[in-house]
């Protein structure tokens, strides 16, 4: 059964019968959808089924993998990012991504922060202390750690790593950010502070973010995917995904009948 | 419920080993520290005195002397009885006359090993010599002394009584200078040589020198202050005399100085060349004597602002003690000097603790550089020339005539005008050890100036040891600074390459690099010192240039790289590019190789030693600091590499993936987050490293020349505390004071290994505290 493309307004990636092999294993099947700018898509599935490869595949992160091997294609803003004349640090810069696991540097939490800033060549220290304000704000741990920027990271709680981490990439100002269960490991308050920083960070930047959290996906995303077995079983508008599932095994699972 | 019970006797079982091995080891280092330092702390032990014993005299004593285990003493007294006492007993063992004396009194004796010099108050002299047989008669010990009369001075020809005398002499030849009382100073020589025809033939001479020294006194000395000056020293001397006989110098009765000049003290070196004379206005005045017919005064030199009451040669007759009315003692010896017209000069090398009254005595040690001087006031010093220390003081309370060290420089004996003759035993084996003279620089004799030297063994008898340990600190500096500017960054670099960016299929290069850790490094020395030393010494001007042409092929392999059509992935992967330098590396070389005699007879004119002298001042050895540097980095490159490797490979891939997905490139990663995140291992790495070449012995041992000298010139060799150790062990005898600095060096390496160990085990916890959250 052949299905039906979903169509996103302004799409800024786009995802072309992509397939992904971890040596002979086959991670993802086929995937083909679209992402819409300056919205917040999340890919819900349980566990194993491809999410964070995907993910992964908009970075190229998977580079650093031995013996994946990728077939179709993903362009974003129109450019195959799997060409040869793709540089693949410009595109990390880009794109931008959080990963599940809180991994901050063992760096003080500026050195964290300003990382990327840093790599890129600005060296005043005036706009890095502004840069570094300004991401630690938006990842809302603004609060918690002004008084101790110069402490060491790994000092902090589990939680506020994450969002060292989260500050970190956005401090990049990438155009897309990559949220691999960014919450995971965050108290309920936490996460409805990253909640209203990602709905915040929609108005200039295109959020793609993978949760195991339901409640998550239909309170802050606008498009959702949900996947199965390396298959996108179904994307769709997040309302229609959580109220009205077309296929049996998103509402087996949204409703937590699945397994 | 057994199973619980098994477990526990089981944990407890495991507790008490680990606690007993670990205080095992402990123990084993304490102990290994302890016993290296009972070897050392000798060297750093005063001088004592073990017995004293005093004995009576019966008259005025000329000289004296014992035999080699202080059991024999022979008192010389001026009417020419020589008695032999025994120093157990005190009993009188045999009394000798000295034949031929018919009366006249002995006032002036010379000594010198067995062979004394008598000189009389009517002008004659005598030659005997004294000596000490051993014989065994089951368990004990019987020294029969033994008295030799020699020829007698042609002494009948001298009018006037004797005053001083010096002499030395040997199987062929015999010099001898005396102060008469008539003011003449008379220089006796006779040689015995063989004539054409093969007949022995004797020739002696006897020539009055006054005027040497007279004519120089009345020009430059009796212009300016000398008769005070001169009479200022009879005046005391005057004082001094009251019985004062001394074994090097004494003085007879005064007589008006009918020369206008006077002369307190003499002295001849062994080699019956120079003559000193000291006077009562503090000058020495340096005679040649080399020419017996013809003696030349060399120079006079102002050596004491007060009268010179005496002098003394040390062991090697090169150094001379001059001992002063006002109590000061130096020593001087001839230093090169090309302001003087003869290309020396005497110059006083070494001040020791004064006297508060004239000295009139000095007594060589027959061992080292060590002397005694007694003083009016009764004190006596036991001094360290080299070392410039006053070992130990003693008082007799009287006035000593009569000074003498044992043969083995382990007793003292001194007569005193109160009739008494002291003996001191003395425990004294190490005098030449001091921390200056293991770590500052000192004036030995024969060298310009006070220099840091290592030279324990010489080819004579009276070769004085130099044992500086900072040449050999600087060797172990020198070497361990080479090998690590060598082995760090390629340890290093080698590392982080393997680490991070080498293709998986490559990495059985590491196990390998493990295997040259392993390599006896005995085989490396053998190999840097037998085929690489000579190999570079050919292939020189080819190495020099070859860091060049490798860094060029490598830049030409990148540009080639870059623009070589794209490569099908059939062959290439990721971390193999190292296969495609290789061929431009071997190219680089065999270049260089081929184009070195060409660099050698355009830039560096024919030949490099050559060049390398004139326009760099350097000298070019064989085996050198580059040989050490590299063969040693062949033993640390791998210690460093391995527990770098470990390190970096143990950088948690989240933190390189969090980099990367911030836009760093491969190298920024490596640089600003493995490289910081590695560092507590790669810092254990350079210190193990460290520890390695610094305490790295039969590398430097075969692969340097062992000279033990202080330049950094990276073309010359060095020699190192461990390899330092090595060559001299064999020949260090038990219990010596080599053996014992020996020891020190040692202890030395062992502190530094340990001091360094433990700072880089609590930087690297630091360290590891930074990071141990990861
Ligand atoms: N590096 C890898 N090498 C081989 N197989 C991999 C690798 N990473 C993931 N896989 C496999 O690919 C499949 C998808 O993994 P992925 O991590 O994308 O799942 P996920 O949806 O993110 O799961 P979760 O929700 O638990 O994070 C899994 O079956 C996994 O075993
Ligand atoms: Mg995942």
């Amino acid at each position: 059964m052949e299905k039906v493309r979903t169509t996103v307004p302004e799409p800024i990636v786009n995802i072309i019968d992509l397939f992904l092999y971890y040596g002979k294993v086959e991670a993802l099947k086929k995937i083909a959808l679209d992402i819409s700018r300056k919205n917040i898509t999340s890919f819900i599935g349980p566990s194993g089924c491809g999410k964070s490869t995907l993910i992964r595949c908009l970075n190229r992160m998977n580079d650093l993998i031995e013996n994946v091997t990728i077939e179709g294609c993903i362009r974003i803003d129109d450019q195959d990012i799997y060409s040869p004349a793709v540089d693949v640090t410009e595109l990390r810069r880009r794109v931008g991504m959080v990963f599940q696991k809180p991994n901050p540097f063992p760096k003080t939490i500026y050195e964290n922060v300003i990382y990327g800033p840093r790599l890129m060549g600005i060296r005043k220290k005036g706009i890095l202390d502004e840069i570094c304000e300004k991401a630690l704000k938006k990842a809302a741990l603004w609060d918690d750690v002004k008084d101790r920027l110069h402490a060491n990271a790994l000092d902090l709680s589990g939680g506020q790593q994450q969002r060292i981490c989260i500050a970190r990439a956005i401090a990049m100002e990438p155009e897309i950010i990559l949220l691999d269960e960014p919450c995971s490991a965050l108290d309920p308050i936490a996460t409805a502070k990253i909640e209203d920083m990602l709905c915040d960070l929609k108005k200039d930047y295109t959020v793609i973010i993978v949760t195991h959290n339901m409640q998550q996906a239909a309170r802050i995303s606008d498009y959702t995917g949900f996947f199965m077995m390396g298959e996108l079983v179904e994307y769709s508008v997040t309302s229609e995904i959580f109220t009205n599932p077309r296929e049996k095994q998103t509402e087996d699972y949204i409703t937590g009948r699945f397994g | 419920m057994k199973s619980l019970k098994r477990r526990r006797y089981a944990d407890r079982a495991a507790h008490w080993v680990i606690t007993l091995g670990g205080t095992a080891t402990v123990l084993v280092i304490l102990a290994l520290f302890i016993f290296i330092f009972l070897e050392v702390y000798p060297l750093l032990q005063d001088a004592r005195i073990t017995k004293e014993t005093t004995h009576s005299v019966h008259g005025k004593v000329i000289s004296m002397g014992v035999d080699d285990h202080q059991e024999v003493a022979y008192i010389i007294y001026n009417n020419g009885v020589i008695e032999f006492i025994s120093l157990k007993s005190g009993a009188l063992l045999k009394k000798h006359h000295v034949s031929g004396l018919d009366g006249s009194v002995i006032t002036s004796a010379d000594k010198d090993h067995d062979r004394l010099v008598l000189a009389t108050n009517d002008g004659k002299v005598f030659t005997i010599s004294i000596s000490f047989s051993e014989s065994f008669a089951g368990d004990s010990r019987a020294v029969t002394p033994e008295v030799l009369e020699e020829k007698k001075v042609k002494a009948s020809k001298l009018k006037a009584g004797i005053l001083n005398v010096t002499s030395r002499g040997d199987d062929s030849t015999d010099v001898t200078a005396v102060y008469t009382n008539d003011g003449h100073l008379i220089l006796i020589a006779s040689e015995t040589g063989k004539t054409p025809l093969d007949n022995e033939e004797k020739k002696e001479f006897q020539k009055d020198i006054t005027g040497l020294f007279v004519a120089h006194s009345i020009n430059q000395n009796t212009a300016s202050v000398p008769y005070l000056l001169q009479t200022e020293g009879i005046e005391r001397r005057e004082k001094a005399k009251a019985g004062m006989q001394t074994a090097d110098n004494s003085s007879g009765d005064l007589t008006e100085q009918r020369t206008g000049t006077e002369i307190t003290s003499l002295a001849l070196d062994l080699f019956m060349e120079n003559l000193y004379i000291g006077t009562p206005s503090g000058d020495v005045f340096h005679i040649d004597v080399r020419d017996r017919e013809n003696p030349y005064l060399v120079e006079k030199v102002k050596v004491s602002e007060s009268a010179v009451t005496a002098l003394g040669f040390l062991l090697g007759d090169v150094s001379l003690v001059v001992g002063d009315a006002s109590g000061g003692v130096n020593v001087w010896m001839q230093v090169r000097d090309d302001r003087s017209s003869w290309g020396w000069a005497l110059k006083k090398v070494h001040i020791l603790r004064s006297h508060k009254a004239p000295v009139i005595a000095v007594a060589p040690s027959m061992r080292d550089k060590g002397f005694l001087t007694a003083a009016t006031d009764g004190t006596i010093y036991l001094n360290h020339a080299t070392s410039e220390q006053t070992l130990l003081r003693f008082k007799t309370g009287y006035t000593p005539v009569a000074l003498a060290f044992s043969p083995k420089a382990n007793g003292i004996f001194v007569a005193d005008t109160n009739n008494r003759l002291f003996q001191w035993r003395i425990f004294n084996p190490h005098p030449e050890i001091t921390v200056k003279t293991l770590f500052g620089r000192v004036w030995y004799e024969g060298y310009e100036k006070p220099e840091f030297v290592w030279q324990s063994t010489g080819g004579t008898d009276d070769f004085e040891p130099k044992l500086s340990l900072v040449p050999l600190i600087f060797g172990t500096i020198k070497g361990t600074l080479y090998t690590l500017v060598i082995a760090v960054p390629i340890g290093i670099f080698a590392a982080l390459y393997t680490s991070q960016f080498l293709h998986n299929s490559l990495k059985i290069i590491k196990p390998v690099i493990e295997i040259m850790a392993a390599l006896p490094s005995v085989i490396l020395g053998f190999l840097a010192g037998l085929w690489l030393a000579p190999l570079m010494e050919r292939m020189f001007p080819a190495i020099i240039i070859m860091p060049f042409f490798i860094t060029l092929s490598i830049g030409i392999a990148l540009v080639v790289w870059k623009y070589l059509p794209v490569i099908g992935k059939g062959w290439y992967r990721h971390g193999t590019e190292v296969l495609v330098l290789i061929p431009f590396i071997i190219g680089a070389i065999v270049v260089s190789i081929q184009l070195g005699g060409v660099f050698e007879t355009n830039i560096l004119r024919g030949d490099y030693r050559e060049w390398f002298s004139r326009v760099l001042g350097l000298k070019y050895d064989q085996r050198n600091a580059v040989v050490v540097g590299i063969a040693m980095g062949f033993a640390v490159i791998p210690l460093i590499f391995t527990i770098s490797e470990d390190a970096m490979s143990n950088v948690p891939k989240s933190l390189i993936s969090a980099s990367l997905a911030l836009g760093a490139t491969p190298w920024q990663t490596a640089v600003r987050v493995i490289l910081p995140t590695a560092s507590p291992g790669i810092f254990s790495a350079i210190m193990i490293g460290f520890g390695r070449a610094v305490g790295e012995t039969m590398i430097v041992l075969m692969a340097t020349g062992n000279t033990p000298i202080m330049e950094w010139n990276l073309f010359n060799g060095f020699r190192a505390l461990s390899a330092n150790i090595a060559v001299e062990i064999p020949e260090a005898p038990f219990g010596g004071t080599l053996y014992r600095v020996l020891f020190l060096a040692s202890l030395l390496l062992f502190v530094t290994t340990f001091i360094v160990n433990t700072l880089a085990e609590t930087v690297r916890r630091r360290m590891r505290l930074k990071y141990n959250k990861l």
